[in-house]
């Protein structure tokens, strides 16, 4: 069976991603993008303190010295020292990991698991979709966070307790965005088409539908790790993360918040790295949804 | 409208029925039961003791008759009772919600106040410093952890300066660190969706035809967009809701204000079940009210909109 390759091209698809020269100028125009290209380099860097950590860290994370507890930000200790004595800059730089981990490990898991669920319901619909629908309407009957917060409570706590709850509560968000796209390529002309000519339903899926499908959710991806890596954060802070003394921003801002009339830096530096970061993930996702679902308004995952 | 009214308030009911079967499915995963807990507290139990206990309590019933119990209970507005005091759920829901309820409104409150007037600058000054500078701050806003922001606003405002107290107690000095640290991040949020939806709604026909009447910017921003833009963000304040809500929780325990977040953060630390349960679910109820008065008011302000198509 041979692809009606220029169909695509015929159809009012937003984002016609099939032809190749399209996909350059994709490229292109995200390489051009302010936000795109901000947000990317400040994201490269946390991903890179992550995954270098133990070369860029001028100290261990857990190493205590308490004769130089408290030490305000300076030249030996550019962020200053914790209670035990531990540098803040090491232990910040550590703290990218589970960070990191908290917001891509949800967005791994609700994307693959409710994309799949959402293209499923909404090209086959019938009373799948009917409860399916109901059941994503239940989910979101949650505010997000209690939802993750419960999970947690049922797991225990921890780094992936916390994001395998992530993970879990976003699906629904997922399956209603996917089964959405599909409702309405469905009808789209291409689609149309591809089916009369005799593709099957997983080619109609995966060859045509798919690419009305991707743009979007790739968007709300990268906007679920923007509220994943808080929403964990949040977690953290309440003390359902990874038991001390690793370095995770959340705890260390805890910690932070029991000396903050003393030493301000303990909170304060974990806070700004945790922003950037977030903050690096907002940009990319703004500017990914101005190159590739420019009509969409977005809302954040959280 | 009356009859919207009805079908969408009938379309609740297995929402709220389905939340509840969940919640309380999610809690049979949690390792152990409330005879465990209690020992794990420190209570010593003869194998006897266990069983009569597990007996008094219901425990070894069929899954299913303890669930429709738990249903029944609800409908009679009974939550169970904490499995670390002898006061019923419903009693110490009750009286922390109010509490939260009132932070979760000033956060609102906040966020309206603030993201509204923003994004409807950005919008008038469109693609200028003005929009570019208010639009930055906007996504600045959504990325600052709420916790850390309230953490900073205490250690500006009530360590350096001392004009409000860092723990919040009660009164409205105590509710104005709380509401911020809890509404700027949606003030974003709101300013965002206003500023794109204002520019929407300047591009239609019908301000054109206002413009060709010859009204001022001013009357044309107020009068003809701002209602149109507002209507995408009564749906974003139902969900923001929710946000806030969740978010209450954390700033809560920050400000170590009493509400549902000691009431939850405490549950679990001390694997409370039926309190966390029964927190969970009247939070998610109120949710679901709140949600069914947007929609009511969203059908309000366009009335083209069908049942079931949100």
């Amino acid at each position: 069976m041979t692809a009606p390759a220029p169909v695509s091209a015929t159809a009012s698809a937003p984002v016609p991603v099939r032809a190749d020269d399209t996909r350059i100028s994709i490229w292109r125009r995200l390489a051009g993008h302010r936000s795109v290209v901000v947000g990317g380099a400040l994201f490269l860097l946390v991903l890179t303190a992550a995954l270098f950590a133990g070369w860029i860290a001028p100290y261990g994370p857990v190493a205590t010295d308490t004769s130089r507890a408290l030490q305000p930000p300076g030249w030996t200790h550019w962020m200053g020292t914790d209670q035990f004595g531990r540098d803040v800059l090491s232990r910040v730089i550590y703290g990218a990991r589970p960070s990191l981990v908290m917001g891509m490990a949800p967005m791994l898991i609700s994307s693959v698991i409710g994309t799949a669920l959402g293209m499923v319901i909404g090209y086959y619909g019938r009373w799948t979709d009917l409860l399916m629908t109901r059941l994503v309407d239940i989910a979101l009957a949650f505010p997000p966070i209690l939802l993750a917060l419960t999970v947690v409570a049922v797991l225990g706590p921890g780094l992936w307790s916390i994001a395998l709850a992530l993970g879990l509560s976003g699906i629904p968000f997922y399956i209603r965005m996917a089964r959405g796209q599909v409702i309405q390529a469905k009808e789209a002309p291409f689609v149309l088409t591809a089916v009369a000519v005799g593709a099957s339903d997983m080619r109609v899926m995966f060859r045509h539908i798919i690419y009305r499908v991707i743009p979007p959710i790739l968007v709300m991806m990268t906007i679920h790790v923007a509220g994943a890596i808080l929403a964990g954060a949040a977690l953290s802070f309440l003390g359902l993360g990874i038991p001390p003394p690793s370095p995770e921003w959340g705890t260390m801002i805890q910690d932070g918040r029991k000396f903050i009339a003393l030493s301000w830096w303990m909170a304060f530096f974990p806070g700004v790295a945790l922003a950037v970061t977030v903050f690096a993930t907002n940009l990319l996702g703004d500017g990914l949804r101005d190159v590739l679902d420019p009509r969409s308004k977005g809302e954040p995952i959280r | 409208m009356l009859r919207y009214l009805a079908g969408r308030m009938i379309l609740t009911i297995p929402v709220l029925v389905g939340a509840a079967i969940l919640i309380f499915l999610l809690m049979q995963l949690v390792p152990g039961d409330a005879v465990s807990a209690v020992m794990a507290g420190g209570a010593k139990l003869s194998p006897e003791q266990q069983l009569e206990m597990r007996e008094a309590l219901g425990l070894n019933r069929p899954l299913v008759v303890q669930l429709g119990d738990y249903l029944w209970g609800l409908v009679q507005g009974d939550l169970g009772r904490s499995t670390r005091s002898d006061r019923t759920v419903i009693s110490l829901v009750g009286a922390q919600i109010s509490s939260t309820l009132i932070l979760v409104a000033a956060g609102m409150a906040v966020a309206l106040l603030i993201g509204v007037p923003l994004g409807v600058l950005a919008a008038r000054r469109r693609n200028t410093l003005v929009d570019t500078a208010a639009m930055g701050t906007a996504v600045l806003g959504l990325s600052i952890p709420q916790f850390w922001l309230g953490l900073m606003l205490i250690l500006l405002f009530a360590v350096n300066l001392g004009w409000f107290p860092a723990l919040s107690s009660g009164g409205f000095r105590a509710l104005v660190l709380p509401a911020l640290a809890l509404g700027l991040a949606e003030a974003a949020v709101l300013a965002r969706l206003v500023r794109s939806s204002l520019i929407e709604s300047l591009e239609q026909d019908y301000t054109t035809t206002a413009r060709a009447k010859g009204a001022s910017d001013r009357r044309i921003t107020w009068r003809h967009g701002l209602p149109n833009a507002l209507v995408p963000v009564v749906t974003m304040i139902g969900l923001q809701v929710g946000n806030l809500m969740g978010a209450a929780v954390v700033i809560e325990m920050l400000f170590a204000r009493p509400g549902l977040g000691q009431l939850v953060v405490n549950s679990i630390l001390r694997r409370d079940l039926p309190v966390l349960q029964g927190s969970i679910l009247i939070l998610a109820a109120i949710f679901v009210f709140i949600n069914l008065a947007v929609d009511v008011i969203y059908k309000f302000l366009d009335p083209r909109v069908e049942l079931g198509a949100a």
